[in-house]
């Protein structure tokens, strides 16, 4: 036991006695450790955050969309010639159980005013009721002017409900009701603006913030297609999701003849979608960030093996008066372990300060719970006793007479 | 009995290669617990080689060496390792102390590795450093002393545990005359109290201090 402790002693006499090379030689885990931390608690705390938003729109609503999107694969198809047809959308009005049916067309046309282009804005077709359906989870700050009517929409009128992106863009301070947009080539009238709260989310904030709202007849009449790229439903009594769901998918498998190029989702099969999305990808940058530590643990080997070089002398000395080659290796092994250690714990501390500053500019915290700082300090000490080895084995095996010869 | 006993021992570095040394040919030596001898020679006599080999830091290539009845041929490092910790002490003409390390803990290296605590070891250290006079310079380092008073801090390292042979190489080889003076002066005295000194030198004037003087020439006994 006192033997332990003087080991230990004697190595953090020696990495203190080199304290700039101790330091640098951390580095490699510091980076290593902070990293992975950081990845692996960004990753978390996106899935949180993702979560958190996607329960917030409710969980009485299904998405039908075109294409087949499975847990594990990004969604594809979603803009471009669509699958789900018009007769589609007719059979799922006519079902019972269902509040709000919203269908959506997407028009990748620019808008702008005169020849101010409103860069990111989405401009979508669809019936008077998505205010009341599928925005109605998103939560506006501000709603001037009025929404789309029934009348707009059985009239095909040339009128657009912008959202705060689009309108800041156009307008900045100005006052846009009743003034004119042009989407592509035709000229469409403001009747109304929201300001729809910064959610800061990845899937759904930008598109809300950029949306520009018009009768769906309108747009098929502009883009000259029935095309319909997403419904919307609505459903008052949550408890008929999951069946809903079942039946509507087993009515379009019928429509599409047995070729399921749709999707239906509920809020559960977004959440896991985005769960297996994201968890790959934070696998994926863990993994790499894995990768610095071992270019660490190689540095750690490669500095303690020219210190044992230059530390010959003692080494044959130590062996002289009374050293085992048992304590030698303890010595210098322990000596890389602790550098390893403590790189980790700068890592760990430097990632923790990193997901404050992380949550106050963007908003996102990196989650570091005890399962993060254990695997961040259990990696980095496995580092250092892996990488520690060879150098230790080295000092251990020398002769104690070839060793106080070395000049 | 005798506390050496060296029998036609002969080493040979390199063995077998087309550069082989024969550093020592069939020394036969024989030295007694509390005697103060001088091995003399000329460099690269095998004084040094001879000196390993009694402290049992290197075992022969044939013959036998038998350190207080143990036939050393026969040991494995480990067992070599426990006879240097517990009964014997070197001392280097480098000195070969530890740098950036204070007079104390330099000392106490071999009290380290036969696991004594660090209050024994400290008042061991700081006893012994004033048996050499350097009762001042406990906390100084090697760069704050000078020659013969780092020479003094390694007799004082060779001595702490109480070896019963002390084995000096060469030890006032990078010394003045004066400092010399003053080491010998110390390590008769640590013969006196008991413990047996073998000095390696070419130097005349400090073989004479020992009682006996053996000489060295192309690795045999003369
Ligand atoms: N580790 C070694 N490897 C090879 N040759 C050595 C080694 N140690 C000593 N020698 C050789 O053995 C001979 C005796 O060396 P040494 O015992 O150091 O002599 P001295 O101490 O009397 O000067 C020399 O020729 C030296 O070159
Ligand atoms: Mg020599």
């Amino acid at each position: 036991m006192t033997m332990i402790i003087e080991t230990i002693r004697i190595a953090f006499r020696s990495i203190w006695s080199k304290k700039i090379r101790s330091l640098l030689t951390m580095l490699g885990i510091i980076i290593g450790v902070f990293s992975i931390v950081v990845l692996i608690g960004l990753g978390a705390g996106v899935k949180e955050e993702v979560k958190d938003q996607i329960e917030s729109i409710g969980s009485n609503l299904l998405f039908v969309l075109p294409g087949q999107i499975d847990s594990g694969t990004l969604p594809t198809g979603i803009v471009g010639s669509s699958t789900i047809t018009e007769e589609d959308l007719a059979d799922i009005e006519s079902r019972e159980r269902l509040d709000e049916v919203t269908p959506i067309m997407i028009l990748s046309q620019p808008v702008r005013r005169g020849q101010n282009f409103a860069p990111g804005a989405l401009t979508m077709g669809t019936t008077p009721n998505i205010e009341e359906s599928f925005l109605v989870g998103v939560e506006t700050d501000r709603k001037e002017g009025r929404s789309l009517s029934q009348k707009d929409y059985d009239t095909a009128a040339r009128v657009a409900v912008i959202f705060g992106a689009v309108k800041k863009s156009l307008y900045g301070e100005e006052d846009p009701i009743g003034q004119s947009i042009l989407i592509g080539k035709e000229t469409f009238e403001v009747i109304g603006w929201r300001e729809a709260r910064e959610t800061g989310s990845i899937i759904s904030g930008p598109e809300y913030s950029q949306a520009v709202l018009i009768p769906l007849t309108t747009a098929q009449e502009i883009s000259d297609s029935n095309e319909i790229h997403r419904i919307i439903i609505t459903i008052g009594d949550s408890n008929f999701v999951t069946s809903e769901k079942q039946a509507i998918e087993e009515m379009l498998l019928k429509n599409h003849d047995g070729v399921k190029d749709f999707s239906v989702l509920t809020q559960d099969d977004f959440l896991k979608l985005i769960d297996s999305i994201l968890g790959i990808l934070t696998n994926m940058l863990a993994g790499i960030a894995a990768i610095s530590l071992i270019v660490g643990g190689i540095g750690i080997m490669n500095i303690m093996l020219v210190s044992v070089t230059e530390r010959t002398r003692e080494i044959g000395l130590r062996k002289a008066v009374g050293a085992s080659s048992g304590n030698i290796l303890a010595q210098f092994l322990i000596e890389s372990i602790i550098i390893s250690f403590f790189g980790g714990a700068v890592g760990l501390t430097l990632a923790w300060v990193a997901s404050f500053i992380l949550n106050a500019q963007v908003g996102i915290a990196p989650v570091i719970d005890l399962q993060s700082i254990t695997l961040a300090v259990g990696f980095s000490v496995a580092v250092g006793t892996f990488f520690g080895v060879a150098p230790a084995v080295r000092a251990a095996r020398m002769q104690p007479i070839n060793a106080l010869r070395y000049e | 009995m005798s506390l050496i006993h060296a029998e036609h021992v002969r080493k040979v570095y390199d063995e077998g290669q087309p550069y082989e040394t024969v550093a020592l040919d069939d020394i036969s030596l024989t030295i007694d617990a509390g005697e103060f001898v001088a091995i003399m020679g000329v460099s690269g006599s095998g004084k040094s080689t001879l000196m390993h080999i009694i402290g049992c830091l290197d075992v022969p290539s044939s013959g036998h060496y038998y350190f207080d009845g143990d036939d050393i041929s026969t040991k494995t490092s480990k067992q070599l390792v426990s006879i240097r910790r517990t009964k014997i002490g070197f001392i280097f003409q480098t000195f070969n102390l530890l740098p950036r390390t204070s007079s104390i803990a330099n000392v106490e290296l071999p009290l380290i590795y036969q696991g004594i605590g660090k209050n024994e070891r400290t008042k061991r250290a700081v006893d012994v450093l004033h048996q050499v006079g350097l009762g001042d310079r406990v906390r100084y380092t090697s760069a704050q002393l000078s020659g013969g008073q780092q020479q003094r801090v390694a007799i004082a390292r060779a001595i702490v545990h109480k070896p019963t042979l002390v084995l000096a190489d060469e030890p006032t080889g990078n010394l003045d005359s004066r400092s010399g003076q003053e080491i010998m002066d110390v390590l008769q005295r640590l013969n006196q109290s008991g413990a047996t000194v073998i000095v390696v030198t070419h130097d005349a004037a400090v073989a004479k201090r020992a009682q006996r003087t053996v000489y060295l020439e192309d690795g045999k006994v003369v």
